[in-house]
């Protein structure tokens, strides 16, 4: 339907900012999505020159437009950017030590034009061991794990802030049957040593640089992580 | 229709009527959207000064016993019968976490509701394989390798659920019902009570304990081995879009109940608590974030 102010005026009454805005606002909601045939001029008035195409940012995988960012970049397919996390960069599995670190390939960074509402979405799958080893200063082998969480912003902030979002996966040994799998001549790994993990973060930011990004504190002296994927939606509106 | 021009408004006019309806009106006539109109003055981000236009509303919190290297955490059992309330995640002192809405969101034809939660959770059991107990759905035999007799093994399908619940009757949050699409798994089918998978909308699931068989050979196995699943993490994502009402939003939770196991019933799929071996299931759990936000579709 054509676009109908809610609020006729009238002269000698008081004009309030809610009449006003209400106004303003049915007009947004008429633009957005309500514009019919015959409010628009028959002839042709707009081409393709006419209309300002997204950025698109290929390393980030994602398009910059009017109403902020969508999209992100993922693994690619089964282990072909397989990642890494390791209990050598966090302190070789000491129970006292709460050290994050980054983890290669999964982090972007974005230029915010604008304050507004920032949704990071991530996931990731893991193979989590299997780490034997017997120095007596580590965490138990049957609890020995890796922790993955977001941050936003400096790397830091993945134990600071954001610990309370990170999850985690047991060191393989204990979570399959006691040895490696053998393909399809054993029972394959169901949820023990193999991970399939997703979270959320949500934040309001103001204009400016900021980064998005996972982050590892690892037990376990070799993870691999053969798929993941890091996506953000940025809402200026 | 051609160019729609009105002077500047100057400080210290006065503010008339006919004038300010004509620059709203201007926009109600056939065929305003033109090239002088629209084309010519290009919308870009300076001239939208409003937010929380698309992005109507968003939140979050931290759920659970927020302990993340796990040197405390909550330890609940399975449930049997019916009706059993599900367990409601809290923290370390018992009190429910709940997302807050304050005083509500208004869900709408024009807009769709999306959550997303996570938990770190360790499942176990007590006692020795109680999935081997009379009636248990989860078990299963195979043959054994030697050629005679039988190997009994879990199905590595049994499961603690979890689900949304929301508030949208007050901002006292103490109307949780569960969201739509959504039940409680208290539903009788043979002589188990579950959810139809139609059910199950806002449901994920983690293993409740593992087993696994070793040397097959021509579907026969010579041993098995379990082991508990060990500190992992469980997430879930649900939307919703209203229809043509309107639903007011003042919390969400996460709940969950177990252990379930799968269950064809009469042609249909259910998720059923397995009641001979629920009570020796365990979960703790640690600390996760729950997630929601609004935005305008159309």
């Amino acid at each position: 339907m054509s676009y109908t102010p809610p609020t006729t005026f009238t002269n000698g009454t008081i004009l309030t900012s809610s009449a006003s805005e209400g106004n303003l606002e049915a007009l947004r909601v008429y633009l957005h999505n309500d514009v019919v045939a015959g409010d628009l001029e028959a002839s042709q008035w707009i081409e393709t020159r006419h209309i300002q195409p997204p950025e698109y940012l290929p390393f980030q995988g994602l398009q910059h437009g009017v109403s902020g960012y969508q999209g992100g970049q993922w693994a690619g397919g089964a282990e072909i950017r397989l990642t890494f996390a390791t209990k050598y960069l966090t302190g070789n599995g000491q129970p006292s030590v709460n050290s994050f670190q980054p983890i290669p390939n999964t982090a972007f960074q974005l230029d915010i034009r604008r304050s507004g509402g920032c949704l990071f979405h991530y996931w990731w799958e893991m193979e989590v061991g299997q780490d034997d080893s017997t120095a007596p200063y580590q965490v138990a082998q049957d609890t020995r794990s890796v922790f993955i969480a977001p941050y936003i912003g400096s790397v830091s902030s993945a134990y600071t802030t954001y610990r309370a979002y990170a999850q985690e996966q047991r060191n393989q040994e204990y979570g399959i049957s006691n040895s490696y799998p053998i393909g399809m001549s054993e029972t394959y790994v169901q949820g023990g040593g193999y991970g399939q993990k997703q979270g959320t973060l949500m934040m309001n930011t103001t204009n400016g640089l900021l980064t998005f990004g996972l982050a590892f504190h690892s037990q376990v002296d070799r993870v691999g992580i053969v798929n993941w994927g890091v996506n953000v939606e940025v809402f200026y509106l | 229709m051609s160019r729609i021009t009105r002077p500047r408004i100057i400080d210290g006019q006065t503010v008339d009527a006919t004038d300010l309806n004509s620059r709203f009106t201007d926009y109600s006539q056939p065929a305003a959207l033109n090239a002088f109109n629209v084309r010519d003055a290009a919308v870009d981000l300076g001239h939208l000064k409003r937010t929380s236009f698309q992005l109507q509303q968003m939140d979050q919190t931290i759920i659970g016993n927020n302990d993340w290297k796990h040197s405390t955490f909550n330890t609940v059992s399975g449930q049997t019968g019916t009706p059993a309330a599900p367990h409601i995640v809290s923290d370390g002192g018992g009190t429910p976490t709940p997302l807050s809405l304050g005083s509500g969101w208004a869900l709408n034809a024009d807009n769709i509701l999306r959550v997303y939660w996570d938990l770190s959770v360790k499942p176990y059991y007590t006692g020795s394989r109680p999935w081997a107990n009379v009636g248990a759905l989860s078990n299963y035999i195979f043959p054994h390798g030697s050629g005679s007799g039988t190997h009994d093994i879990a199905t590595g399908v049994t499961c603690w659920p979890f689900w949304l619940q929301w508030d949208i009757t007050d901002a006292t949050l103490t109307n949780w019902v569960n969201v739509t699409g959504q039940s409680d798994f208290n539903n009788g089918v043979s002589t188990y009570f579950g959810n139809q998978l139609s059910q199950c909308e806002s449901t994920s699931v983690v293993n409740a304990f593992l087993e696994t068989a070793g040397g097959p050979v021509n579907g026969a196995i010579n041993t098995r081995l379990a082991v508990d699943v060990g500190w992992t993490s469980v997430s879930g994502a649900w939307h919703y879009k209203e229809g043509l009402g309107t639903t007011t939003v003042y919390g969400l939770r996460v709940v969950f109940t177990g252990v379930c196991h799968s269950l064809n019933n009469a042609g249909v799929n259910w998720l059923v608590r397995d009641d001979p071996v629920s009570p020796s299931a365990r979960l703790d759990y640690n600390g996760g974030s729950l997630s929601a936000m609004v935005v305008r579709i159309k």
